[in-house]
């Protein structure tokens, strides 16, 4: 371990390369394909584990303390590996076994109610993507409202996770999803005080996305993945054949102009597409005050060299910065990298985003947060009503 | 389970203006409402003014805390109505049973019976027969049919509600505009088409008791205060002058800013002769309506008087009911229950206000000042309430006038009687913008008025209104016996 390096740094190699798991690890982990690790300075990963033992890190176990070793340099530091929640094991009332409903990302639980990927099941998967290649369960059940509230409710005694998001893979109706979630969010907000993000599908009327805004999300993601054209028909066919790559970037440009400053993102993965075409997305993206999230490749083959991609993570942090998109909303990514966790790569501290971002972890800072997006939708949020009934009698 | 269910329709919609906008609108509301309050603690705790009663104080304390909440819409018109109801016997002004005895007056009775009235014409489809038929007999030219749509409005308006009858001829109208293929927005007929509708339910609206709440309202005021009123065929022949002048200009002017640019009207014909051919043979139910409404509006004329308007309508109602022409459910969303409150607790105000001679001494402190003879006063009142009426309800605009008109009539020694009409039928012109009524608002929804459409030639419209108003009143109204000095 190199002295001083950041936790970022090593987010970004162990995303890219992943991590060895030696003996005492894997004993104390079992043989996970990923890893889930906080690396300090509110970084966390999910480190892809690989057989090589050529592997440059290296997670060691010594009795409850989880270490990470640079096998050439022999330093190691502390990080804590993350167990999986110990709710994941448990089911549901009606028998469903609690993890094929939600996972812990991060802070957050991610529920997905319905298990199968429409592209999945038209047949058109984005081939890199973990929820894509999941496909149809096999006839289960989508989950029931009172199911998901009771895994949110389960994950929220155990501590695990702060907000609930919503993934729904549905996109043949006209609400790209929204509709579907809409029984759950409302549930969710029903009976918790959390913040609440949705990741759908574009929906084919802006409309929608006011009333996704109403329904009580905070946060929306619709993710484009690539924003070079060819290779998003090449890579990711349902979006491209299905909604359009033109439909994505209106409709996260439409949100941003509904939803707070910050709280529209989306994802451009690495190593599928040329860098400029990323440099370009991120520049696109920002300019129409959507967030731009810089994941890692969700497969090897899409592996990029860490050198190359630091150039990128600078660029995603200097631009959401100039376009004074918020930052302190998109965070605790272990998938990607947020525009505020980028800002190492750009040589600056952002000492105010950093603080703000760090009050809204506080119980009393969250509080805050959640009230003040609850305030500005009740200022926002309004019955449509025709002219007749704005006039005088 | 599955837990989808489907979410209700879009029926909502995100404002994006600044935060502190939407924030500074939110609070106006219960800044609004704390002001009046305040001002009316402030009047309350203010020391013994000249000519002002104690009672007379109060009552002016309560009139201020309901002109604000009217004029701002901080509360329903009907619960500040209410709040009115409730102040006046605790403040002393009034006692309960004086206060509750006055929301009995019979002009909240005769607007009751007027809406179940209007309820059984359009219930029935008499109301879109005679429009259809008034169309179809003289709508065969651009022009023929514009002008018959103009004032076939202003002809259901003597007999309904102006607001129901823009509300019924609002399709028909849409209609006519979507087979002649009328661009939205662009086509001079389209524009004069909606015109022809906001205006025409205005014009006629102030013709007859019918029309509208305001003309019962400052009759029940004016009874209230004075023990004089109108009968029926007195307050048409009143306003009928006001009303032909103004059909006159209003054809004009819509020409004059939206000259016919279309050559021929057959599609529309097809259209109307198809609706005349699916309403088929005048119905008995029709034609029992009919029958009643007529006797009903004979009886107006003839008996009102002796008899009184309420107790006629009411009859024509009763009569409605005995042969089973209507049921009390079909009834029941045609009646705004909220107007009758409205008109109840104004009303009560009113009289609190003349019985405590606080409304003279209002109107020593505001209209007297700027008007030295009757005849400004008439055009000073005339065109404070064609002013306020563009922004405010009609009926609030009379609820206000009212008893200030009183007052100054009392010290003019101008005839109280004619302060009704003078209060009364300007409150009911507002021709400029969408808001002013909800007639404007319904043409303005169509799509094919711009707000510029309506403001330059309806500003036009407001001040041929007004003169052709002090006109009347001044040279007109002395040949028919109202004078305005006593």
């Amino acid at each position: 371990m190199r002295d001083g390096e950041h936790p970022a740094r090593l987010k970004l190699e162990l995303a890219l390369h992943g991590v060895h798991l030696e003996a005492s690890a894997r004993a104390a982990l079992g043989g996970p394909a990923a890893v889930d690790l906080e690396l300090g300075d509110d970084v966390c990963v999910s480190a892809p584990t690989t057989e090589r033992r050529d592997a440059p890190l290296v997670l060691e176990a010594e009795a409850d303390r989880f270490f990470l070793r640079r096998a050439e340099a022999g330093s190691r530091r502390v990080v804590r590996a993350l167990p999986p929640p110990r709710f994941a094991a448990r089911r549901t009332s009606r028998g469903t076994p609690m993890a094929r409903i939600a996972t812990v990302r991060g802070a957050h639980l991610v529920v997905h109610p319905d298990r199968a990927c429409g592209f999945s099941v038209q047949g058109a998967p984005c081939p890199f993507c973990v929820e894509g290649a999941r496909g149809p369960n096999g006839g289960a059940e989508v989950a029931a409202v009172g199911e998901v509230v009771e895994v949110v409710r389960a994950a929220f005694a155990e501590g695990v996770a702060e907000s609930v998001c919503f993934n729904s893979a549905a996109f043949a109706g006209d609400d790209g999803g929204i509709a579907f979630l809409a029984p759950y969010v409302e549930a969710v907000r029903m009976h918790f005080d959390t913040l609440v993000a949705a990741q759908v599908h574009p929906p084919r009327s802006d409309r929608w996305i006011d009333r996704t805004y109403a329904l009580g999300v905070d946060a929306v993601s619709y993710n484009l993945e690539l924003f070079d054209p060819d290779a998003l028909t090449r890579h990711c066919v349902g979006r491209a054949r299905y909604i359009g790559r033109e439909r994505y970037l209106e409709a996260l440009a439409y949100a941003a102009g509904i939803f707070p400053s910050g709280t529209v993102w989306t994802d451009l993965v690495l190593g599928l597409e040329p860098l400029e075409s990323t440099l370009a997305g991120i520049e696109a993206l920002a300019a129409a005050g959507v967030v731009p999230v810089v994941a890692a490749p969700r497969s090897p083959a899409a592996a990029a060299d860490p050198s190359a991609v630091v150039p990128v993570l600078a660029h995603l942090y200097r631009t959401v910065r100039r376009r004074r998109i918020n930052m302190g909303w998109v965070r605790d990514l272990p998938g990607g990298f947020a525009p505020l966790e980028a800002r190492h790569f750009a040589g600056d501290d952002a000492h105010l985003a950093v603080a703000l971002q760090a009050l809204t972890r506080w119980r009393l800072g969250g509080l805050a947060a959640r009230s003040l997006a609850r305030v500005r939708r009740r200022l926002r949020v309004r019955a449509a009503e025709g002219p007749a009934e704005r006039a005088h009698g | 389970m599955a837990a989808s269910g489907p979410l209700p329709a879009i029926d909502v919609e995100v404002d994006r203006r600044p935060l502190w906008r939407l924030l500074a609108e939110r609070t106006y509301r219960p800044v609004v409402l704390l002001l009046g309050f305040a001002a009316y603690l402030a009047i309350r705790a203010m020391p013994a003014q000249p000519g002002l009663s104690p009672a007379g104080q109060k009552a002016f304390a309560v009139f201020v805390l309901c002109l604000v909440y009217w004029v701002t819409s901080a509360l329903p018109l009907m619960v500040t109505s209410l709040l009115a109801m409730v102040l006046l016997p605790t403040t002393g002004v009034l006692s309960a049973r004086d206060t509750y005895a006055l929301f009995g007056n019979e002009a909240v009775f005769f607007i009751l019976g007027a809406f179940i009235l209007a309820a059984a014409l359009m219930k029935c489809g008499l109301s879109g027969r005679i429009a259809v038929t008034i169309l179809r007999r003289f709508g065969h030219t651009p022009r023929t049919l514009l002008l018959s749509l103009f004032v076939m409005n202003a002809f259901l308006s003597f007999f309904m509600s102006e607001h129901a009858v823009a509300a019924m001829t609002f399709p028909i109208t849409v209609e006519i505009a979507r087979v002649l293929r009328l661009a939205r927005g662009r086509s001079n007929y389209g524009r004069a088409l909606f015109l022809a509708m906001a205006w025409g339910t205005q014009i006629g609206g102030i013709g007859t008791l019918l029309g509208g709440g305001r003309a019962p309202l400052a009759i029940g005021m004016l009874r209230e205060a004075t023990g004089q009123t109108y009968s029926f065929g007195e307050w048409t022949l009143a306003a009928l002058p006001i009303v032909g002048v103004l059909l006159l200009a209003g054809w004009m002017v819509m020409l004059r800013f939206c000259p016919i640019d279309i050559a021929s009207v057959r599609d529309a014909d097809a259209i109307i002769a198809e609706k005349s051919l699916r309403m088929g043979r005048l119905s008995h139910r029709e034609q029992a309506i009919g029958a009643i409404m007529l006797a009903t509006l004979v009886a107006w004329i003839v008996g009102g008087e002796e008899v009184g308007l309420a107790s006629i309508a009411l009859a024509g109602v009763i009569a409605i009911f005995v042969f089973r022409l209507l049921k009390w459910p079909d009834v029941e969303p045609f009646v705004n229950w909220g107007v009758l409150l409205m008109y109840g607790g104004a009303i009560a105000l009113g009289s609190a206000l003349n019985r405590s001679g606080a409304s003279a001494w209002l109107a020593g402190l505001t209209v007297s000042r700027w008007a030295a003879t009757p005849v400004q006063v008439v055009a000073l009142v005339a065109a404070i309430g064609i002013l306020l009426t563009e922004a405010m309800s009609h009926s609030a605009v009379v609820a206000l006038l009212m008893p200030v008109a009183l007052g100054i009539a009392q010290q003019y020694g101008i005839d109280p009687r004619v302060m009704a009409p003078v209060v009364a039928l300007p409150s009911g012109l507002a021709f400029t913008l969408p808001v002013g009524t909800p007639g404007n608002a319904i043409a303005y929804s169509s799509g094919y008025l711009r707000l510029r459409d309506m403001l330059l030639p309806g500003f036009l419209m407001v001040v041929i209104a007004w003169a052709a108003f002090v006109a009347t009143a001044v040279y007109y109204w002395p040949l028919i016996g109202l004078t305005l000095v006593r």
